[in-house]
């Protein structure tokens, strides 16, 4: 197929208005004009980019010297970012640097301030790049899969992310946690490494502005497994809930797609279904009931699919292998909870009301905005849903988050 | 809205009206006029970039390729990046959703916008 050719912008808004290209203005309007500030709204997955380069004081020994080399590594490359993520430029954020590092001082202006105008109360604040540590960890170093890697590699990279996720929370209760209350986190679960999340959990578990616990879906290992148990016992222990955050992976099959949607409409729900199947197949909710878990990122529409699909196949065999079940699989998707963006956009308004009715969106849905990623979503995606009482709206916009984690 | 010479072709004039942005485009001849406010999720949509539209074609060979039209623009909202013809105000992905449109009246050296 022949390469296309993307001309670089045709003319830009004339200079005068240069200053003013894709802010959040109309989102302020848009938060004034509804009264959004009578809400307490939450979001619970918004991003920064992260500074490695300000994280290398936090990594400790035995990891310091071996490690510190690598932190910068994981920075973006904000060209690919640029062209493939914002479609050739199209995309703009002109309010921030994203998705150039991040600093602390930015962050605090754009979740204790930006934010708040646009009607968001509170922010869990979520990284970007160490969304892919548990899959790939070295990949501007090393093209290897994870299968082809050696004991070595596999070793150091567990081991990395450990020293990662370690740096990170540091990172975020030095600048931001307790200090700035519209500013929280989870901590980021290094679960190739349960023992060591475990350890992390305990460590920082009870500190303020520690929302949660953060899970990504793509790694070797299965979430039903019992090596995660030192995860869920953990989390049970100090009162988190545990949330599996997708992530855009462009690897395995979906290498074979030259662009960015079809690769990006599949893999966010897909491994999330993946590590929910685990979940509730191995009887984890039977096992660790008073962990809450939500999946977050994945939109809603993959929801009822995967209830049915576990249920069908759940009546046929679930006596032989999904013995620690006591109800059908819907039965416990039911009790999970699921952040709103993408919201997915149906033809008809009827299909979304459907998904929202078949998991109780009512109940186990959470706002969120994702921002600044090109796919944000503000809080009229859920206020402006004809299908929904106010009572459904102030729920999903804030109170449903207050049931799943720690906002104090 | 000024004079027709003070027009360039593509780049966008923008005035004030009842607190409305409304952004004045020239294209061969034709002016164009739209509020900023992408039906999507209310984005700044005119601030955005004006792109050739992309378009899929299957050549001789029936192989599929793509490429990008220099007589058919989008505007393209820079917050998520939908896209609406230049000339019609139509989003290229959705029928349903079009930018507001405004009717411009060229009155000799004189481009008048109607409210």
């Amino acid at each position: 197929m022949p390469k296309r050719q993307e001309p670089s912008p045709v003319k830009k808004v004339s200079d005068e208005f240069a200053h003013f290209r894709g802010g959040l203005e109309n989102a302020i309007e848009q938060a004034r004009s509804r009264g959004f500030d009578k809400l307490s709204i939450v979001d619970v997955d918004a991003h920064q980019m992260e500074p490695f380069a300000l994280f290398t004081k936090y990594l400790k020994d035995p990891f310091k010297k071996k490690y510190a080399r690598l932190m910068p590594k994981l920075d973006p490359d904000v060209e690919w970012y640029r062209s493939y993520h914002f479609a050739d430029g199209r995309i703009k954020r002109s309010d921030i640097s994203y998705p150039r590092p991040q600093s602390p001082e930015e962050i605090v202006r754009e979740f204790s301030d930006l934010m708040v105008k646009i009607g968001i109360k509170k922010s869990i604040v979520l990284p970007n790049q160490m969304l892919s540590l548990g899959h790939n960890p070295f990949a501007t170093t090393s093209k290897k899969s994870i299968e082809t890697q050696s004991r070595q590699e596999t070793k150091e990279w567990y081991e990395f992310e450990v020293a990662v996720a370690n740096a990170y929370i540091d990172y975020m209760l030095d600048n931001f946690l307790g200090k700035y209350p519209e500013i929280l986190t989870m901590i980021y679960a290094p679960a190739n490494s349960p023992e060591a999340a475990a350890d992390l959990i305990d460590r920082v578990g009870k500190e303020k502005g520690v929302a949660g616990i953060m899970v990504t879906p793509i790694r070797p290992t299965l979430a039903g497994s019992n090596d995660w148990n030192p995860i869920y016992e953990a989390a049970q222990k100090k009162g988190l809930s545990i949330s599996f955050h997708a992530e855009g992976y462009h690897g395995d099959y979906l290498k074979g797609f030259k662009k960015y949607m079809p690769a990006h409409a599949l893999s966010f729900p897909y491994y999330l279904a993946i590590q929910l199947t685990s979940i509730v197949t191995e009887g984890v909710p039977e096992r660790f009931p008073n962990v809450k878990f939500a999946f977050l990122e994945g939109g809603v529409s993959w929801i009822p699919w995967i209830m049915q699909r576990l249920d069908s196949l759940y009546w046929m065999r679930g006596a032989v292998e999904a013995p620690m079940l006591a109800r059908p699989p819907s039965e416990y998707i039911k009790r999970f909870y699921f952040s709103s963006q993408p919201l997915d956009k149906p033809n008809n308004a009827w299909e979304l009301e459907y998904v929202f009715r078949v998991f109780n969106a009512e109940e186990q849905l959470m706002y969120s905005s994702d921002y600044p990623h090109w796919d944000f979503d503000l809080p009229s995606t859920i206020y402006n849903l004809p299908f929904l009482s106010d009572s459904a709206k102030e729920k999903i916009l804030g109170k449903n988050a207050n049931n799943v984690y720690r906002l104090n | 809205m000024g004079e027709v010479s003070e027009f360039d072709e593509l780049v966008p004039k923008i005035i004030i009206l009842d607190e409305a942005r409304i952004f004045v485009y020239l294209y061969r001849g034709k002016f164009y006029a739209y509020a900023d406010k992408c039906p999507h999720q209310g984005g700044p949509a005119c601030e955005g970039d004006v792109r050739g539209r992309v378009i899929g074609s299957v050549n001789k060979n029936s192989l599929y390729f793509e490429s990008v039209s220099k007589d058919q623009y989008s505007i393209v909202c820079p917050w998520h990046g939908v896209e609406y013809d230049l000339q019609s105000g139509m989003c290229r992905t959705d029928r349903r959703m079009r930018l507001r449109s405004y009717e411009v009246i060229v009155s000799g050296k004189d481009v008048l916008l109607k409210k």
